[in-house]
């Protein structure tokens, strides 16, 4: 997709003096000069060696019609460990063949030209390489977008193009053993990544570990996670051990260095090993294509990743217009994706009001709080929903905080924010968030004065250390797949010290609330120092606050420094709300620039939709996405679509996934199993008559589940850390493995049980928010939400054969839909043959309360993979 | 205190497990085990002890906790720096120092109070049984304040942001985080720690850094606040599936799954455990629920946390464990803004819940047994936030600050390490006039005093803090840190 350019014009006023003898007009005071905007995007980004597909940028001008020269640089990966094209990989040339010079010329009464980038075809086997192009600037004209990027790959990556690599299992050193096997590895055409698959048999005893080690010295290079025999295990070719790049990984892996062994409990140094040889002579494998049930499952996790749990109906419509093998999936995803951005958002704030007016006298948090059960699981603007519940665990509110609980116009309509920018750039929610009141009073920059060193008065310096250690760029460097830079003393080298801190928090200083009521009426606040306590009409928390000059710092300030270059914000001699905003807007700007923020960002938007530990590549990918502005829309397809997001193998992994959130875990079950109350939100009998606006399922009844203890609740964490760190690595076999789980740092004992304990109730005798019916005309009963079984019931009846063979429908059918199949995927038999020897004899509703429950206990149900 | 007469000797109280168990024993076919645990529990009676470490996080604004008192130069630095949120001198509990603190400079000081919320705390102080550390904080090694203002100082890594400080605090500040203390001493401590179903590291507020072990072996053992909990309708049918779904993890099974089932068997194990211990310790007359709730702390999280920490430690026979290490922590402390307001009811509660505590210790006889330390990550800038019109004026983010040691092994009724002159822009200052005081003495010294007292040798001290050799022997006099008898 191309995003539309911006461009800015900008009329200058110059003042023309008599300073040479070529005019012959006289001299006027002044002249408009119309200067032309310029910006440069890529067409194509992909040129191929092989079969010479070039790539495209194209430079285009919004005026002017002379000739116009616009000088370039080009350069390689900022990523020094990605490869990068040099001048003997290509050639620059215009679309008539001729070459591009050191400048690159828009002809007269063009408006546009286009380059092309062509490969020039070597012997070498190549990682991808990228090139920068970026434009100069120049008096002659103002640059808009400056820089584009493409890259040079050997061959497509498709059947014919992929090499394979051969071994054969033998005794490793002295190993006295009789175990053998063989190994391959598919090496895709692009060079990117591989697949690895093999097979032995005979080890004389337990297997216990397994790597990919480099000959002859044996330094290991890489974990393999899965004990026994492997099939298609993905290897990007990250660098480790002595390499250092991509690319001196693919000439080690053609030069025959690596070899996988494995280490048993007898031979702990390994007791086989196997090469991998590339073989010219073997061809590779045709690419399987999906089977129907590669893509029923593909469809079921993708729902899962991007809505609040899949439904047999959100199924049925994505599967309604995929092929059977699933080759357009991407393309109905994408198309998913745009129709659910093009929804009308629901808002937190309405709803909380239209409900309140029916629990006149109840605190109104409580309302507040429970409308996120509705929003998650009725609304149809699920993946924006889905998107703010990750945003609102970075940019982390809470109403532990009692002055936001109160304020719950504030607090509502910051998730309504969230939500209403969720595909927005991150660069305009950041500037939005840190400008509400309420994060102002959560991180304290509200009312925050500049300083008087004489008085001993300093301002806050908590905003400004939490914008960059949690909402932006982190603590330390970071390359764009989010690995850490070390700097010259193979440290990692931190973004900032207290002194950035202590500049930076000068910006933020002088802004207090906007409006307030007075003389019971919303106006305009003036005084700087206005309290922030809340009255019910909450005007001062529902604007966003504005500066007030007097208390600003307007001297010059030293930001952070990124890639060498240190933001300087200069010393403001005009005074005013405006210029405290514009400085204030740039300092944003170039914190959202920062070249970490991208993976930064990115990283813990895959962990909340999709896994804890994506691959470098991954965050690459989606990091590339993220731009200099943080384009949310292109983030969040980059991170649904990616081929690590939609690898049909995941399903079989020990590693991918997540641990699902207890929201989530909470959200699913209500979905699927139509959770509702006897209080219809819109016209039917004993509705509330709320004009929901089509925004909602017509079903819809009011979910007010209460202060349920699952350890976590939306907007509610302790702290602005989150309910847990996104680097959260469990001691044992996943700190060994250098995994993270960011979700079981949830799950302490007394926790787990406490949420096994919320189902069981929700099952048992359904939940409702105590004494929410002494404010209500409906009965407790009327309010309480309970599970409705009629998926369950029809697949009962509808199921041929014997009660067994009922129940093991039953059971599929929740495997499918909150596992997309993975107990079916697995064999994973056990289980599934104990739940149904309990519940096949069971009368109606015991049968289906018993396996909900189970489900709910069941560890293997706690993972989305 | 104990105006029910109900104090137990400890003598009296093995007496009665001892009992409880043979009465076990005769309707029980294991019963042996049981005389044998019995017999295990009055032998080992000699050599019990437990830490309690109080973590109250946020960073407790601990020179309003502790503050000069009387006409002084300390007192008019105090005054200056603090300006609208300075507390009167009047209003402070005073303190009978058993020996004049040292302050920086080599200055000494007499005249101490503690907040007007700490009136229990000042008692326990005056009673010798508590002690203050003063300005404790982070360090890699010891530094001035010209090395900090010319950047050539080595400094522990992201100083002044909660979530590292609270690491390096836990731990060390070094870099990569490897284990917490509390962690790492427990697993130099197995052969005290004999249970197989609980672990000697306890908390009862959740996952922390302290108690992270090195060696992947010892994990925290997280219960609730008010103690373990049950599962609800855990039999037929329902125990049935869950007990075959926990047994069917193996270790083919994804990572999480299996490290979730893990913590899942840990909560069934220690839930029984946890009963049996709650079940001995109510057995021996002491009235928890009313000493709490006579401190007004019976509903505070930090007064269940530490009700339920007392019955561990009185019903410790059930655990087997001769030295438990347990986690409590207090939130709220991030006083950024309404500081005097906040720091009053913060206060008011932790003093409640620390003289509860004490007092039921007490009661059942291991007032001597236990040490409780009462830290923060750091302490907050002497001056405000914003200027003296703004009645909801806090503090910001800072270094040093005091600690509380607490228990009958403590010598207690002194000040002990060095008391900053709390002078801006000058001496300990680390900030350009802020009052962000660099640490006297590291939290590796006096870590290293209470893990010595608790059973490390001193040639193992090393292992738990790496950097030790950087200072003053926290051993020696001149260091200051003699507050364990």
């Amino acid at each position: 997709m191309l995003r539309k350019l911006k461009l800015i014009t900008i009329v200058l006023p110059l003042l023309i003096t008599a300073c040479g003898g070529d005019s012959d007009k006289p001299p006027t005071e002044k002249e408009e000069v119309i200067i032309p905007n310029i910006s440069i995007e890529t067409l194509v980004d992909i040129a191929i060696e092989n079969n010479t597909q070039v790539a495209k940028f194209q430079v285009t001008r919004d005026s002017g019609s002379e000739v116009l020269l616009i000088g370039y640089l080009l350069s390689g990966s900022e990523d020094e460990t990605l490869g990068s094209a040099s001048s003997n990989d290509y050639q620059l040339k215009y679309a008539d063949g001729s070459d591009v010079g050191d400048s690159i010329t828009i002809k007269a009464n063009n408006n546009s030209r286009i380059i092309e980038l062509v490969p020039i075809k070597d012997e070498f086997n190549e990682v991808a390489e990228t090139l920068n192009l970026s434009l100069q600037t120049s008096s002659k004209y103002i640059l808009a977008d400056s820089k584009a990027q493409a890259k040079i790959i050997d061959a497509q990556d498709n059947a014919q193009n992929r090499k394979v690599f051969y071994g054969t299992f033998g005794q490793q050193g002295d190993a006295l053993t009789s175990a053998s096997g063989v190994l391959s590895f598919i090496l895709s055409g692009d060079n990117s990544y591989g697949l690895l698959n093999y097979s032995f048999s005979n080890l004389t005893s337990e297997q216990t570990d397994q790597h990919i080690h480099m000959a002859p010295s044996g330094q290991s290079i890489k974990d393999i996670e899965i004990k026994g025999n492997l099939q298609n295990w993905l290897w990007e070719l990250a660098p480790g051990g002595i390499y250092k790049t991509k690319q001196d990984m693919l000439d080690a892996l053609f030069a025959g260095v690596f070899f996988v062994n494995i280490h048993t409990a007898n031979y702990s140094h390994g007791e086989i090993s196997a090469p991998l040889k590339y073989d010219e002579t073997i061809s590779p494998p045709e690419i399987q294509p999906l089977t129907a049930t590669d893509v029923d499952r593909d469809i079921i996790r993708f729902l899962n990743q991007a809505t609040f749990g899949a439904t047999p109906k959100t199924y049925q419509t994505l599967r309604a217009q995929i092929s059977t093998n699933g080759d357009n999936r991407l393309q109905i995803y994408n198309q998913w994706i745009d129709e659910q951005i093009s929804i009308e958002p629901n808002s937190m704030l309405e709803f909380t009001e239209a409900v309140l007016e029916h629990f006149p006298e109840e605190a109104s948090s409580s309302v507040r709080r429970d409308t996120f059960w509705n929003l998650a699981v009725h609304g149809k603007d699920q993946l924006r929903q889905r998107m703010a519940s990750a945003l609102s665990q970075i940019l982390v509110i809470s109403d532990e905080s009692a002055t936001i609980r109160k304020a719950h116009k504030g607090a509502a309509l910051y998730w309504d924010m969230l939500a209403s920018q969720a595909f927005g750039n991150y660069n305009k929610l950041l500037k939005d968030v840190s400008l509400t009141p309420i994060m102002g009073h959560w991180l304290s920059h509200l009312r925050n004065q500049k300083q008087d060193v004489e008085k001993g008065y300093f301002p806050d310096e908590n905003y400004a250390r939490e914008i960059m250690q949690l909402f932006s760029f982190g603590l330390v460097h970071r390359n764009q797949n989010g690995t850490i830079i070390l700097g010259e003393d193979n440290l990692p080298m931190p973004t900032y010290d207290n002194e950035t801190i202590k500049n930076l928090a000068r910006i933020f200083t002088g802004l207090s609330f906007s409006y307030k009521l007075k003389d019971g009426i919303k106006q305009e606040n003036y005084w700087f120092l206005t309290y922030d306590n809340v009255n019910n009409s909450q005007y001062r928390w529902v604007e966003p606050m504005k500066f007030f000059p007097d208390f600003h710092d307007f001297e010059s300030k030293t930001l952070f420094t990124d890639h060498q270059s240190t933001i300087v914000l200069p010393e403001n001699s005009e005074q005013t709300a405006e210029t405290a905003m514009l400085e204030f807007e740039k300092a944003i700007n170039a914190i959202v620039a920062h070249q970490s923020t991208a993976p930064f960002i990115s990283r813990q938007l895959i962990q909340r939709l999709v896994t804890s530990n994506p691959s470098p590549e991954y965050i690459a990918r989606v990091a590339s996405k993220f731009n200099l502005q943080g384009d949310l829309t292109a983030v969040v397809k980059a991170i649904l679509l990616d081929p690590e997001a939609r690898n049909p193998n995941a399903l079989k992994s020990s590693t991918f996934g997540k641990i699902k959130e207890p929201i989530l875990q909470m959200t699913a079950i209500l979905r699927l199993f139509e959770a509702a109350s006897q209080v219809p939100l819109g016209t039917q009998n004993n509705g509330l008559n709320i004009d929901i606006n089509e925004g909602f399922e017509s079903q819809a009844s009011l979910l007010r589940l209460g202060d349920i203890n699952l350890g976590q609740r939306t907007l509610g964490a302790e702290s602005v850390f989150n309910f847990y760190s996104p680097n959260y690595a469990p001691t044992g076999e996943l700190s060994s493995h250098s995994l993270v789980s960011p979700e079981l740092q949830l799950f302490t004992e007394s926790q787990l049980y406490s949420i096994i304990n919320q189902f069981y109730k929700l099952v048992y005798s359904g939940l409702v928010r105590g004494n929410s019916n002494k404010y209500s005309v409906n009965t407790k009963a009327q309010l309480t939400v309970q599970l409705q079984y009629n998926n369950l019931n029809t697949l009962w009846s509808n199921t041929s054969g014997n009660n067994k063979e009922k129940a093991e429908a039953l059971f599929d059918f929740v495997d499918f839909y909150l596992l997309a199949g993975q107990f079916k995927a697995n064999k994973n038999q056990k289980i599934k043959d104990i739940i149904v020897n309990e519940i096949d004899d069971l009368d109606e509703s015991s049968r289906y309360k018993l396996l909900i429950y189970s489900i709910n206990a069941n560890p293997e149900f706690t993972i989305q993979k | 205190m104990n105006k029910n007469n109900q104090q137990t000797s400890r003598r009296k109280f093995i007496k009665k497990i001892t009992q409880y168990s043979i009465g076990g024993a005769a309707i029980n076919a294991f019963g042996l085990t049981s005389m044998l645990s019995a017999q295990q529990a009055l032998a080992d009676e000699q050599d019990y002890k437990a830490l309690v470490y109080v973590f109250l996080a946020g960073g407790n604004d601990s020179f309003n906790m502790l503050a000069p008192k009387g006409a002084s130069p300390l007192r008019t630095n105090y005054e200056t720096g603090r300006r609208n949120i300075s507390l009167s001198s009047e209003t402070l509990h005073e303190l009978q120092l058993q020996q004049t603190a040292k302050v920086y400079n080599d200055l000494s000081h007499q005249g101490f109070g503690l907040h007007p919320a700490c009136g229990d705390l000042a008692d326990m102080f005056n009673n010798q049984e508590l002690a203050f550390i003063c300005n404790i904080g982070n360090l890699v090694k010891p530094t001035t304040r010209q090395a900090i203002l010319d950047k050539s100082a080595e400094l522990p890594p992201q100083l002044y942001s909660h979530s590292d400080q609270q690491l390096q605090f836990q731990s060390e500040p070094v870099k990569p985080f490897r284990f917490g203390w509390g962690g790492r001493m427990a697993e130099l401590l197995t052969d005290f720690n004999q249970s197989t179903t609980v672990s000697p590291l306890i908390s009862v507020a959740g996952l922390n850094s302290f108690q992270v072990s090195l060696g992947n072996q010892l994990s925290t053992y997280a219960m609730g606040m008010d103690g373990a909990a049950s599962l609800s309708g855990f039999n037929g049918s329902r125990k049935t599936i869950l007990n075959n779904g926990l047994s069917s993890v193996d270790n083919t099974s994804h990572l999480m799954i299996q490290k979730y089932r893990d913590i899942f068997n840990s909560a069934k194990q220690a839930e029984v455990v946890v009963k049996d211990s709650f079940t001995a310790a109510e057995s021996l007359g002491v009235n928890y629920n009313d000493a709490f709730e006579e401190a007004g702390v019976a509903a505070s999280k930090i007064g269940r946390q530490l009700k339920s920490v007392a019955k561990m430690i009185a019903g410790r026979q059930s655990t087997g464990n001769n030295r438990p290490i347990f986690f409590v922590k207090m939130g709220g402390f991030d006083g950024h803004q309404n500081l005097l307001t906040s720091h009053q009811s913060l206060l008011a509660e932790l003093n409640g819940a620390l003289k509860a505590f004490r007092n039921v210790l007490v009661e059942q006889g291991d007032f001597d047994k236990t040490l409780t330390f009462v830290g923060s990550e750091f302490g907050r800038t002497l001056t405000p936030n914003g200027d003296g019109e703004d009645a909801g004026t806090g503090t910001d983010h800072a270094w040093g600050g005091h600690a509380i040691a607490l228990g009958g092994m403590i010598n207690g009724g002194q000040l002990f390490g060095t008391h900053p002159d709390l002078a801006l822009n000058q001496g300990l200052d680390a900030s350009k006039g802020r009052g962000r005081w660099i640490p006297t003495t590291a939290t590796s010294q006096v870590n290293s005093v209470m893990a010595h007292w608790f059973g490390v040798s001193k040639q193992n001290i090393p292992l738990l803090f790496p950097s030790i050799s950087n200072f003053a022997d926290p051993f020696q006099q001149q260091a200051n840190l003699n507050f364990i008898k």
